[in-house]
């Protein structure tokens, strides 16, 4: 009996807490409007999520790039194919690699920055206080952080695979001695823009955007005002990021590429 | 210049290098004009081997690709052969002369197979939803090894 109970509280409190997420999503999205008047405030997200990211972001584009550049050689040489390279190494990046895994890095660095800074404003009551002074705490922090993280992740997505392109060539041509021109030159062919660049990347990236901010987001807004509250929101910023990354990734693909 | 602007400007870099990195990759690792089937028409024909031939598969006249494979069924009505749809840009409709043949051909040696259509000299044409009479079947390497092997072998 005791057994049941629980289920039912957890199967409730799960259902509570996709409940007050979504609720929240469309508080987010009714108070857009006032990013309009403070446009600085979406400014300062997006330095703080983008250009603070870029770092971690390009350098392990640049590696991802090398890696795969790397590893694709040697199987791809067994079978005297190693003219795909540039092939394997575009297609694996702008389809799936590029948009999860800035994503996963940008819920690790960006995502638990926004959420424990959200966190620690409810601890020292600076949301009460903006409530008192009769301002909407998720218009004036969320709704710029939100859209500063959304669009940031595309943007550094967009880097992230043309520095890994660029990483890929430098060990795949100058490197491995594959030749430059047919490693342009198949990428050019069989990489197509509107299937592979803006479907397989940007739209993922904006996907993969929008799940990462508004679950940032919302932890901040959603964690216990105490110290430990502020380290498990932002625990479970990265995680749960991570794993809707993940499963909607699938999702995503199925639907664009899973004929 | 104080902090907004250093940070207004921080971003707008952002923007920048991120929109050039899309325009990069756009240029650079994508093809922007390939071959999109939106206005097209579709022709027929029946092969008894297509092995190696998939969907979407390119067709080209004169090595300038023109349309791609959209079907491939095996009709049993039809003496077991294989049913090959393909579309076709609309702008070759009704410009292909109806002796024309379609081959399957292999791009390089061991590559990936594709269609090829040589024109004929008919002065009719054919339209949506015509039919090849002239085709080529796929060249299977272990068949043409057996061929060579078996002709050899008849010499001695």
């Amino acid at each position: 009996m005791n057994k049941l109970i629980d289920l039912g509280d957890f199967t409730l409190k799960l259902l509570m807490g996709l409940g007050n997420y979504f609720l929240f999503v469309l508080e987010l999205f009714r108070h857009s409007f006032s990013l309009l008047k403070r446009p600085f405030l979406g400014i300062k997200a997006l330095y703080f999520t983008g250009v603070l990211s870029l770092p971690i972001i390009l350098f392990a584009g640049f590696f991802v790039g090398m890696v795969l550049a790397l590893q694709g050689y040697n199987t791809l040489i067994q079978f005297g194919a190693e003219q795909s390279l540039g092939i394997m190494v575009a297609l694996s990046l702008m389809r799936e690699l590029g948009s999860v895994v800035s994503a996963l890095l940008f819920a690790g660095r960006a995502g638990s920055a926004l959420t424990a800074e959200i966190a620690l404003m409810k601890t020292t009551e600076q949301l009460t206080a903006l409530e008192m002074m009769g301002i909407y705490p998720s218009a004036y922090v969320g709704v710029p952080k939100f859209w500063g993280a959304f669009f940031a992740l595309p943007i550094l997505t967009a880097l992230f695979v043309a520095v890994a392109i660029l990483g890929a060539y430098l060990v795949g041509v100058v490197h491995l001695g594959v030749d430059g021109a047919i490693f342009w030159n198949q990428m050019q062919q069989k990489v197509d823009f509107y299937d592979d660049l803006i479907q397989g990347m940007v739209f993922k990236s904006l996907a993969f955007g929008a799940i990462i901010a508004s679950i940032s987001v919302f932890q901040g807004f959603s964690a216990r005002p105490t110290a430990e509250g502020m380290g498990e929101a932002t625990t479970r910023t990265v995680v749960l990021s991570s794993l809707a990354t993940l499963g909607f990734d699938f999702i995503l693909t199925a639907m664009m590429f899973g004929d | 210049m104080n902090k907004q602007k250093i940070i207004s400007a921080w971003v707008g870099l952002l923007v920048l290098i991120g929109i050039v990195a899309l325009t990069y990759l756009g240029i650079q690792a994508s093809n922007v004009n390939g071959f999109k089937p939106n206005n097209t028409f579709e022709l027929k024909a029946y092969f008894s081997d297509v092995s190696g031939l998939g969907k979407n598969a390119t067709v080209t006249l004169a090595g300038v690709q023109i349309g791609q494979v959209k079907k491939i069924t095996l009709d049993k009505t039809h003496n077991y052969e294989a049913l090959v749809i393909i579309e076709v840009d609309a702008d070759y409709n009704g410009l292909i002369p109806n002796d024309s043949s379609l081959e399957i051909l292999t791009a390089g040696l061991l590559g990936e197979k594709y269609l090829g259509i040589t024109l004929g000299g008919s002065e009719t044409y054919l339209n949506h939803q015509d039919e090849f009479i002239h085709t080529g079947s796929s060249i299977v390497l272990e068949k043409l090894i057996q061929q060579v092997i078996t002709q050899m072998g008849n010499k001695e």
